[in-house]
């Protein structure tokens, strides 16, 4: 393995062309993070069409900085001027503006920079000790088991996503759908062409995330008149000199909040769906509960933004074991990737690790890159990022949308593909302005030909539609399903409700039922565990209640 | 489309039939949309502060009309003129009705959408390889 291991390293580090390439990734990352209105997801899409012509190690190394350099990116605009550059960042804004306000702005810059930095250096050490571990237990996995996956995957993103709970199902269940277009993978059967020849192919997956996701944005972003015509910030701050040392230091010291958040970050990354958005939130309320300055948070408290940006850098690595381990991408970002790699034939899966150690470990190794390369950039983007803002959104909307056309024409030549993106981007666009969300609809565009392929060899193996409900995993993962479709009214019932005491020793309970099914002696303990931890809910909260009825 | 889901073809291979998953996505997606439209109905409480069609103001979606426009005019015409010219001119006329008019401005947009175009365009034709639409205008040319 220490060979592989070195020479995924050597491809990287000894490589100037891929080294050149990820710098450049880094740079766009940060810009498009700083951006408001441009999000991570976008810059690494906005990436694709130029990893096409590269070798697929450089391709993912090229996105593995946008992805990186883009968490750093937001902190870098919610500093300077109070906005957070994308949703991964929102946190980051409540103590760090104010600290910048109160005349250190080059403190709050460091504490968050390398706050970014040591927590995306914790989930890459995690990600090398955890995908290769996660993968052996994939090989476990029967279709039966892979299809209820993609089930958890679909219902979780659907639930964490935000909103109405139907409406996030009708568009994972429409990004299915739009999956199903073509010939199928199993019998080579036209479905859903009406006579023309084009949709024989189906929908590539990238023009429909293009247009899903990028088309739509840069519609939605140009709506408004005035904000269009005027620059992308009306203050767009000051260059500040970086205080790198005393950051450090102090970062050291509240190495508890660091880990925590850091780990908060990368379990929020495995979930699929749940990216830096909801981690930094979550991080930043964990480390205002814990801290003993609680009513300094808001006030420039440095605990408040060592806690989201740790935990935001280390969601990237969280979202990575999973593509890594099961080939189901933890988020957006991840998608992407999965649809980059398949570009150059290769499906990840349990397996790929072992069929492809040396791009395997090259991810590692550039997601480690990525991030010192985030560290040295920061002064230099910060000077273009103060350029960037001046430009209006009309301007880089227009642009853009005739780059998303080359790129997408770019990936198989043909002109129906922009026609496809077209078509998606005004769907996007009307489905955000209803009030649907996208990311169930893109996984479920991902995730459809996987899903059908799985329940066609289920069934082909055998006719029994109860082995679904029968082997362990595949219980397991229902169980989850359920659990995260009812999640929503658990967080709206009132806090003390009937609902809402048994909905988590309930879901804990549930949960242990398929591992004590498995035969192994190290699940079977965690299975009675966790029985044990759902008894202990139920008793405290018959204590609670009686407490309160006495 | 469930009508449609009907008439795909069945090669007879054992296994599951290429009609069935769409089919069990396309029910569940009318399951979906029914339970949608009992809930709306039923959370209209107050008829009065119902918004009409009439009442939407359709000029919110003005900025966005116009990029539907000039993609289609953009992808309808790529043929005769080329990933080059007619990105030029997709810029420039988008540029154009989303940033306003007048000497000053077209300039600055026509500046912007040739140098940034043609950019692009060298990246792609030089440095990926990437063979773009040349188109007929040009050809003949």
């Amino acid at each position: 393995m220490i060979d592989v291991i070195l020479q995924a390293f050597a491809s990287i580090v000894f490589d100037p062309v891929t080294l050149g390439l990820m710098l450049v990734g880094t740079l766009a990352g940060i810009l498009a993070g700083a951006i408001p209105g441009f999000t991570i997801a976008m810059g690494v899409i906005l990436t694709l069409p130029f990893t096409f012509g590269m070798t697929a190690i450089q391709g993912l190394a090229t996105m593995l900085g946008v992805f990186v350099g883009g968490f750093s990116g937001g902190l870098m605009s919610c500093m300077l001027t109070g906005i957070p550059g994308t949703p991964s960042s929102v946190a980051t804004t409540f103590d760090g503006f104010p600290l910048v306000r109160s005349g250190k702005p080059g403190l709050a810059l460091g504490l968050g920079l390398w706050s970014s930095f040591f927590g995306g250096m914790i989930s890459a050490v995690i990600l090398v000790a955890l995908a290769p571990q996660l993968a052996f237990l994939g090989l476990e996995f029967g279709p039966w088991d892979y299809f209820s996956l993609i089930i958890f995957a679909l219902t979780i993103t659907v639930s964490l996503s935000g909103g109405n709970i139907v409406k996030g199902l009708i568009a994972g269940l429409l990004g299915l759908f739009a999956a199903t277009v073509g010939e199928d993978e199993i019998n080579g059967v036209a479905r859903f062409t009406f006579g023309f020849d084009e949709f024989k192919q189906g929908f590539a997956f990238l023009p429909v995330l293009i247009g899903l996701f990028a088309f739509s944005q840069l519609l939605t972003d140009v709506e408004d008149d005035k904000r269009a015509k005027s620059p992308l910030m009306e203050k767009s701050g000051t260059l500040v000199r970086v205080e790198h040392r005393q950051a450090i230091a102090i970062i050291l010291k509240r190495w508890i909040n660091l880990f925590r958040s850091s780990f908060i970050g990368i379990f929020t990354g495995i979930l699929p769906a749940a990216g830096g958005s909801i981690s930094n939130i979550l991080a930043y309320d964990q480390a205002k509960k814990a801290s003993k300055n609680r009513s300094n948070f808001g006030k420039g408290e440095y605990d408040g933004i060592v806690a989201p940006e740790a935990a935001n850098n280390a969601t990237a690595g969280g979202a990575l074991i999973m593509m890594m381990a099961l080939g189901i991408p933890g988020d957006i970002v991840t998608a992407v990737m999965l649809g980059a790699l398949m570009i150059h034939n290769i499906i990840p899966g349990p397996t790929f690790i072992q069929d492809e150690p040396l791009l395997a470990y090259g991810v590692f190794i550039a997601f480690f890159v990525a991030h010192f390369f985030m560290v040295g950039l920061q002064a230099f983007s910060l000077r273009i990022f103060l350029l960037v803002t001046k430009i209006p959104m009309y301007v880089l909307a227009s642009v853009i949308l005739a780059y998303c056309a080359i790129g997408v024409f770019a990936l198989h030549n043909v002109v129906f593909d922009i026609w496809v993106m077209f078509f998606f981007g005004v769907i996007g666009y009307f489905m955000k302005k209803l009030g649907f969300p996208l990311a169930p609809m893109i996984l479920g565009v991902v995730l459809g030909k996987l899903a059908e392929l799985n329940l066609a060899r289920a069934t082909g193996i055998s006719d029994d539609l109860l082995l679904f409900f029968l082997r362990p995993w595949s219980l397991f993962f229902l169980i989850m399903a359920v659990i995260s479709v009812i999640f929503p009214f658990y967080q709206d019932a009132e806090k003390g409700s009937k609902f809402s005491n048994i909905y988590v020793p309930a879901s804990v309970f549930a949960l242990a039922i398929p591992l004590l099914f498995m035969e192994s002696i190290t699940r079977l303990i965690i299975a009675l565990i966790m029985i044990g931890i759902s008894f202990y809910f139920v008793y405290k909260s018959f204590i609670k209640n009686k407490a309160l009825i006495n | 489309m469930i009508n449609s889901s009907y008439y795909i073809e069945d090669p007879g291979y054992q296994g599951m039939k290429a009609s069935y998953w769409p089919r069990i996505i396309l029910w569940l997606l009318s399951i979906m949309s029914l339970v949608m439209l009992v809930k709306s109905f039923a959370n209209i409480v107050d008829s009065i502060n119902a918004v009409s069609f009439s009442q939407i103001n359709y000029m919110q979606f003005k900025n966005a009309l116009i990029c539907f426009g000039m993609f289609i005019i953009f992808l309808t015409f790529l043929e005769y003129l080329g990933m080059l010219l007619g990105g030029i001119l997709f810029v420039f006329g988008l540029l154009t009705f989303l940033g306003g008019f007048s000497i000053k401005k077209s300039t600055n947009h026509l500046i912007i959408s040739v140098v940034t175009i043609g950019v692009m365009w060298s990246i792609f034709t030089f440095g990926l390889k990437v063979i773009l639409p040349e188109g007929e205008l040009i050809r003949i040319w």
